[in-house]
């Protein structure tokens, strides 16, 4: 009964408390008063009572009227630095010559600079710089008295490790990836560019959320005029929230209305410091493991870190695979329904033959047929995302044999086509980058329906009007197809093909082109010449 | 004002100059010796295109429309920028109206003419209204792609062993007359002369001193490669059959066969050979929005709505089929675009040459003094 009463009289004020605050905190809201009940009262009923903010009070050797205050959220702290650095320095039994009586101002320095074993330490002035910090994870330390706290950082507290990042696999290069937190992340890049010239400027975003977004680049390689601009699109924002960087991506990217993502992102450090040092700008945004990264150009898309730590001749041939991949994911069903609708007579006869006699069963023409399976897969595959891991077996049974062997053997469609599809959807998943892969799967529907329409005409106009937005695309001011169209002989190096690391001698001609020079000249590796 | 690069004046001659030339067999009127009206109108063609490149070189910076309004006055500037307006619109329209008979008769046969070539005139309009940048950037892009298949074809053509380079003689059998009689000017008009939709282009290039050097190489290019197609097809087909032939060039990719695998090509080639039809329908109709942008002030997006309806409408002149490519062949080739590409230019590049010869002599005067 006794904690139901409790609450109930805690309950009940709040209200009054309420409405009280809004004419008193106008006031109160700049400066701490110095009173610190008052000021603890304030806290209080900002919080509204929450029950993971924790106010510790001390008594101080002076006395009761000299109490100091230590306020934290449970869980965001690191515990034991709590107990085993904060706590301590304000409990010590020597706290302070019990003769000499200072002033609440002179305690407070005394913690900060004598005492508090904590590294970083900050004056907070005001009960919004108190709210802040301790909801950032940092303990503030009041004593009654004194019209100004500190802030110690203590920020900790569960989180996820470093981990191999789950969207990027590589079979050579390194595993970690990001996490989370933005000071892991920041720290990740760091270890792999030890250079000054490695600038971090950070921006809150989110009326509510307070997000802290980072804008990572290298001084003096980095375009100025990319780092502005997205600096200055960051400062447009103005949102409740960003809870991941999908949101900085889809308020700051250049065309709105585009399949193709003219932002990247990416789970892997060593992702980042490469296009860092090509001057590229990293947007990294504080509770999301992928990072954002901008100017980025189509053929980019298809590049993978591991290209440049595998040997340049199979890294060349992977890219040349992905780009063909791209192209049969978007385009292989479109082909099929445009060749066996409408120009039969490319195929071969044999296969010509054959086909017939499969689709002869089939009640629906070829663009029902596919475009039927191709929702189907996307069913699937969705399903395969969003389901228990438990009953991962039981969706792989429907769909590859229901939905699959089932439909061709009760006559529904034809092999072919399940063939197609099969391929389409593999194809799919060869890019590199999710984000490209999707644009394939939303304008492979596109040309299905042209192909159904038009034939081959529709595919070819549907391509052409396609080549036409891409090239009219832009990231950051950066032609979207770059070392095509525009044509940049010197960026072919890095483009379909990886030329040898030896002969990376520049950076890309548009986006590095303030500090252009990347390596010596002439370091090809050659057997030493035997003198005897 | 946008600009160009190098790269993407040589994919945009070489793709426009391609457009649907390698169709057609230029010259069959004098059968075996259509190769050597080829070169005849190649000749010629350069000699045209030298015409147009002075008139550029004197005015780098200014397009053809105020070029003419600068030396012929407001008046007549005028009434010639509205006529090459007309001109320009009705080359795209002719492209536009040709490859949407030729997808019609050979692709598509009950889908309607008329949707065919609004996809066309809308894809272009699409292109223009981006602008000239992005267009040219397209042709770059495209411009790898189309070498590359037209290379392939080659290869298919002398892998499947149907080329007999005996049908071609008899070289000059009837002499040099009937050759030039065929060449000029109808070979100039068709496709060479066609290039002086490029004086509304060049003066968007940011490198000019390489324009001419980049022009010229690029046509002679260009123009060695629709003489070998041209030689190809009277070598694969025979002269006889090539003059009956609507478009030669289908019925030679019939003729390829390799390992019973890869046969009866068409349909693939018409969508190589829509890439330069593409091209060419849509740099008319460019030159025909730049031009229409001097004489009226309205915004871009609508002048590329006006103009594109004008070539839709257009295109619906002709009944058939036949009487389209007869009236462009038979009439606008001998009587109608030869005044546009070669009697303008000529007058006002000797209207220029006067000038600046007066000039060079008033300022020869001058100096003793």
């Amino acid at each position: 009964m006794r904690p139901f009463t409790k609450n109930k009289q805690s309950g009940n004020p709040q209200p009054e408390a309420c409405t009280q605050r809004s004419t008193e905190s106008q006031a109160a809201e700049t400066k701490l008063t110095g009173n610190l009940d008052d000021d603890l009262r304030i806290i209080k009923e900002r919080t509204g009572g929450s029950s993971d903010l924790i106010i510790r009070l001390i008594d101080s050797m002076f006395g009761k009227e000299l109490r100091i205050a230590v306020i934290y959220i449970e869980g965001l702290v690191n515990e034991q630095v709590m107990n085993s650095s904060v706590m301590p320095s304000l409990t010590a039994k020597d706290f302070i010559d019990p003769h000499h009586l200072a002033a609440p101002s002179e305690v407070l320095g005394m913690i900060k600079n004598r005492f508090l074993s904590i590294s970083n330490v900050k004056d907070v002035h005001s009960l919004d710089e108190v709210l802040s910090a301790v909801l950032a994870g940092n303990t503030a330390i009041l004593v009654s008295g004194a019209t100004l706290g500190i802030s110690a950082s203590t920020a900790g507290g569960e989180q996820r490790g470093v981990n191999e990042p789950q969207s990027e696999t590589v079979i050579r290069g390194p595993r970690e990836g990001f996490t989370e937190n933005l000071r892991t992340n920041t720290a990740l890049i760091r270890r792999k560019i030890r250079n000054p010239d490695l600038w971090i400027e950070s921006r809150k975003i989110g009326r509510i959320s307070q997000t802290e977004v980072a804008v990572m680049y290298l001084r003096g390689i980095a375009n100025d005029k990319v780092v502005q601009e997205i600096l200055q699109r960051l400062d447009r924002i103005d949102t409740d929230s960003i809870l991941e960087s999908g949101y900085i991506e889809e308020f700051i990217q250049d065309e709105a209305f585009s399949p193709f993502p003219t932002m990247t992102n990416t789970e892997r450090p060593d992702a980042i410091a490469g296009a860092l040092l090509e001057g590229k700008v990293a947007i990294l945004v504080d509770g999301s493991p992928f990072v954002l990264l901008a100017p980025v150009t189509i053929f980019k898309l298809f590049q993978s870190s591991e290209d440049y730590y595998q040997k340049f001749d199979i890294a060349t041939f992977l890219r040349l695979l992905r780009v063909i991949s791209f192209v049969v994911s978007m385009l292989l069903p479109s082909l099929y329904i445009a060749i066996t609708t409408f120009h039969q007579q490319i195929l071969p006869t044999t296969l010509l033959v054959s086909l017939a006699a499969q689709r002869e069963g089939v009640p629906f023409p070829a663009f029902v047929e596919a475009l039927a399976m191709e929702i189907t897969f996307d069913v699937l595959r969705e399903a395969g995302v969003r389901m228990p891991r438990a009953i991962g077996s039981a969706i792989s049974i429907v769909g590859a044999l229901v939905l699959g062997q089932a439909a061709v053997q009760a006559g529904l469609v034809s092999a072919a086509m399940v063939i197609i599809v099969a391929f389409t959807a593999i194809a799919g998943f060869v890019a590199p980058s999710v984000s490209i892969s999707n644009s394939a799967r939303i304008l492979r529907f596109g040309f299905m329906i042209l192909a159904g329409t038009l034939g081959l005409f529709g595919i070819m106009a549907g391509l052409i009007a396609l080549l036409i937005h891409l090239c009219g695309l832009r990231s950051f001011g950066i032609p979207y197809l770059l070392p095509l169209a525009p044509f940049i002989p010197a960026d072919q190096k890095d483009a379909f093909v990886r030329v040898p690391w030896w002969a990376m001698l520049r950076r890309p001609t548009l986006i590095g082109k303030k500090n252009p020079k990347r390596e010596k000249k002439f370091q090809k590796p050659s057997p030493p010449k035997n003198k005897n | 004002m946008e600009k160009i690069d190098k790269y993407q004046l040589i994919s945009m001659t070489i793709l426009f100059m391609i457009g649907s030339t390698p169709l057609y067999e230029l010259g069959i009127g004098v059968k075996q010796d259509a190769w050597i009206v080829m070169v005849a109108g190649l000749v010629a063609g350069l000699l045209l295109l030298a015409l147009y490149l002075y008139i550029q070189r004197n005015h780098a910076g200014m397009d053809f429309f105020q070029i003419l309004n600068a030396h012929l006055g407001k008046l007549v500037g005028t009434v010639l920028s509205v006529c090459y307006v007309v001109y320009f619109a009705y080359e795209s329209m002719r492209n536009t109206r040709e490859f949407g008979d030729i997808i019609n008769i050979s692709f598509l046969p009950n889908t309607p003419l008329s949707l065919l070539m609004l996809v066309m005139v809308l894809l272009s309009g699409y292109a223009i209204s981006k602008g000239v940048e992005v267009f040219f950037r397209v042709a770059e892009f495209m411009f790898p792609f189309t070498i590359f298949g037209y290379a392939a074809l080659f290869c298919l053509i002398i892998g499947s062993n149907i080329i007999h380079l005996d049908r071609l003689l008899q070289v000059m059998e009837h002499g040099l007359l009937p050759i030039l009689e065929q060449a000029i000017p109808e070979v100039i008009s068709f496709p060479f002369g066609q290039i002086v939709v490029f004086l509304m282009f060049w003066s968007h290039l940011n490198e000019k001193r390489k324009m001419v050097r980049v022009s010229v190489y690029s046509y002679l290019f260009v123009g060695v490669l629709l003489l070998l197609f041209n030689v190809l097809n009277l070598a694969i087909l025979d002269p006889s059959i090539t003059s009956i032939t609507t478009f030669p060039l289908l019925r030679s990719v019939r003729l390829i066969q390799i390992a019973n695998f890869l046969e009866r090509l068409d349909p693939v080639i018409i969508l190589l050979i829509y890439i330069g039809i593409f091209v060419k329908m849509t740099a008319f109709y460019l030159g025909a929005v730049l031009g229409l942008a001097h004489l009226v002030r309205i915004s871009r997006f609508k002048l590329t709505v006006v103009v594109g309806a004008a070539i839709y409408g257009m295109s619906f002149l002709a009944p058939n089929f036949i009487y389209h490519v007869w009236i462009g062949f038979a009439q606008n080739l001998k009587y109608h675009f030869p005044v546009f590409q070669i009697c303008i230019p000529a007058l006002l590049a000797a209207i220029i040459f006067c000038k600046s010869w007066n000039d060079k002599k008033k300022k020869r005067a001058k100096q003793p003094s």
